[in-house]
């Protein structure tokens, strides 16, 4: 049941998948395009690694697009036949979640081998001056890390009830509201900060997103 | 200083020739007359201050510890003498008997929103010269520590005022107590391993010889020789001088790497003047805040007494001097700024295990809750 599953995800998918895959190739190759020259001067150098660096913002959004997209892609279907495949097979609905979850987890690893071959071949085609390293296991490793992390939780939200989306968006207004009302009322610590400090800060869950995406760096 | 201790020391600086039974000569009454006249401002001066003070209604207590005197509301008199003394035993620790030279300073603590009033700053900075003063401006919530941390640049510039003009043109940078921080170490590490010359490269790789070159601490004539070598000279008119200069020498230069063409702009390049008026001709390989970090680490090594000894003889060359200070052979002292600087690099970029397991640990947790969903009853 897994292999059919895996099959329906791939084929509702694949296209969008493809360009993300290819895009998470070029992203590492074109983040060390300044760093081909070995006689490269002081600013060259620098200006290199702020190019690494900018590049880097990338790899998150990328983490992002990759696991919406599964996530909507894998859920969609269902939600427009209001789960009457789901309904008629033999096994439970965290059985069948389940399956859904492990397809998806499977088909971002096409992306995340994308990131890594491509850094891969970014890091043997730099000519970096000695103490600057690459970093390409590391840097693929974050992706997926991340990658998964922005799946389940675009997961959990796609397989929940209309009521449940309802909520998260209700409390996403209130904390906005909340913010303006604070600001106006010129108090500094906003529910915003709170929030946004709890999840990108470890041991959040969006922690892993804050990390340094260098594929090279000291 | 009082109005009346001026006037009496004024009177004694008439009298006292008199008393001593000798005629005082014309030029003798003349150079009385103008001492008189600069205490009399003087002491007009504090006059003017002080009724301007009182009629603003403005009360400023004193808060001193060693040679570092703050004025400060009454309010914020407390804070200041908080402040005070942990500025001191810093400035104390980092210049030793050198510190004694802020005697004469007076800063005014003013901290944001605070319930005294601080005397107009532009009365102020326009009064007599000799009556000096700055204004040290702390947060609303500031504490003892922001206090501190705010005073010692000021004090610590200046102390560096005194320093001889050989000293002040070679570091270009102001020796702060604490201001040296890991994070100036890690900037070091970056700038040794992205800067593109010999000097900086082969210092990073462990040439002590080299970071002398890059520290702009070896001697001779010409430092475009002394510092750079013939691989650099390109590169440094191409990024340095823009490539102003005599067209056929930059082309020379640039496109044939020749290298007398290339020192030959160099030497002549359009900037040259603005350096010499500094006392610089030559920009040196690395920044004033790597030559900060070697002063510093001679300081730490030499104990309270090392910044005497690292003004002590003007004459000395820079090495002399610092080696004098840490009180150790300046080879010695520059391996262990070297080791310092290589231990320094910024966190690499790695996945934690924490991380990386807390990342996992969400994934399963919004998995989980994906698979208890509702959905379907």
């Amino acid at each position: 049941m897994f292999k059919q599953i895996l099959y329906t995800q791939w084929k509702w998918s694949r296209l969008t998948l493809l360009l993300l895959a290819v895009v998470g190739f070029a992203i590492p190759v074109l983040s060390v395009r300044d760093f081909g020259d070995p006689s490269a001067g002081i600013w060259e150098v620098r200006d290199a690694l702020d190019s690494v660096a900018a590049w880097g913002y990338a790899y998150p959004i990328l983490a992002a697009a990759v696991a919406l997209l599964l996530s909507v892609t894998t859920w969609g279907p269902d939600h427009q036949g209001r789960h009457v495949y789901a309904l008629s097979l033999p096994v439970p609905r965290w059985h069948y979640a389940l399956l859904r979850f492990s397809a998806g987890v499977v088909l971002i690893g096409l992306v995340v081998a994308a990131v890594w071959i491509g850094a891969l071949v970014a890091s043997a085609s730099a000519s970096a001056p000695p103490g600057l390293h690459a970093y390409p296991q590391a840097l693929a490793l974050r992706f997926a890390l991340a990658t998964v992390v922005a799946y389940s939780i675009f997961f959990a939200i796609a397989a929940g009830t209309n009521r449940t989306a309802g909520v998260i968006l209700v409390l996403i207004i209130a904390i906005f509201v909340i913010e303006v009302v604070s600001l106006l009322a010129g108090i500094e610590a906003t529910p915003t900060s709170f929030v946004l400090s709890h999840l990108v800060v470890w041991p959040g869950p969006l922690a892993i997103f804050t990390g340094r995406w260098m594929l090279i760096d000291v | 200083m009082s109005e009346r201790v001026l006037a009496a020391l004024a009177a004694l600086a008439l009298i006292a020739p008199g008393a001593a039974g000798q005629t005082p000569t014309v030029a003798e009454f003349a150079a009385r007359a103008r001492r008189l006249d600069t205490l009399a401002a003087r002491a007009d001066a504090f006059a003017r201050r002080a009724d301007s003070l009182r009629r603003a209604g403005i009360t400023l207590d004193s808060a001193r510890d060693g040679a570092l005197l703050v004025l400060a509301g009454p309010h914020e008199v407390g804070l200041a003498r908080d402040g005070v003394r942990l500025a001191w035993t810093g400035l104390d620790r980092t210049f030793g008997a050198r510190a004694q030279l802020l005697a004469g300073n007076q800063f005014l603590l003013y901290q944001l929103g605070q319930q005294d009033p601080v005397p107009d700053s532009g009365g102020w900075y326009s009064g007599p010269s000799h009556v000096r003063y700055a204004i040290v401006s702390v947060a609303g919530w500031a504490n003892a520590q922001d206090v501190s941390r705010t005073l010692l640049p000021n004090a610590a510039n200046v102390i560096a005022q005194h320093e001889d003009s050989t000293f002040r043109l070679w570091l270009q940078a102001v020796i702060t107590p604490g201001g040296v921080t890991q994070d100036l170490f890690r900037s070091v590490y970056n700038e040794l391993v992205t800067a593109p010359w010999r000097a900086s490269r082969g210092c990073f790789l462990g040439d002590l010889g080299a970071c002398r070159r890059a520290l702009a601490l070896s001697g001779g004539g010409d430092p475009w020789v002394d510092w750079y070598a013939s691989g650099d000279y390109r590169a440094l008119v191409r990024d340095l001088t823009l490539a102003r200069g005599d067209p056929a020498l930059v082309n020379a230069c640039l496109r044939t790497d020749d290298e007398a063409a290339c020192l030959s702009v160099l030497r002549g390049n359009w900037y040259a003047p603005w350096y010499a008026q500094h006392g610089h001709r030559v920009p040196a390989p690395v920044s004033p805040q790597t030559r900060l970090t070697l002063v510093t680490i001679a300081l730490e090594r030499g104990g309270r007494d090392a910044y005497p000894r690292l003004m002590s003889d003007p004459r000395a060359t820079i090495p002399d001097r610092l080696a004098a200070a840490a009180g150790e052979p300046f080879d010695s002292l520059l391996s262990q700024w070297r080791r310092r600087v290589i231990g320094a690099p910024a966190p690499p970029v790695v996945v934690t295990a924490g991380v990386a397991w807390v990342a996992v640990g969400w994934a399963l947790v919004f998995g989980f809750l994906a698979l208890r969903s509702t959905r379907w009853r």
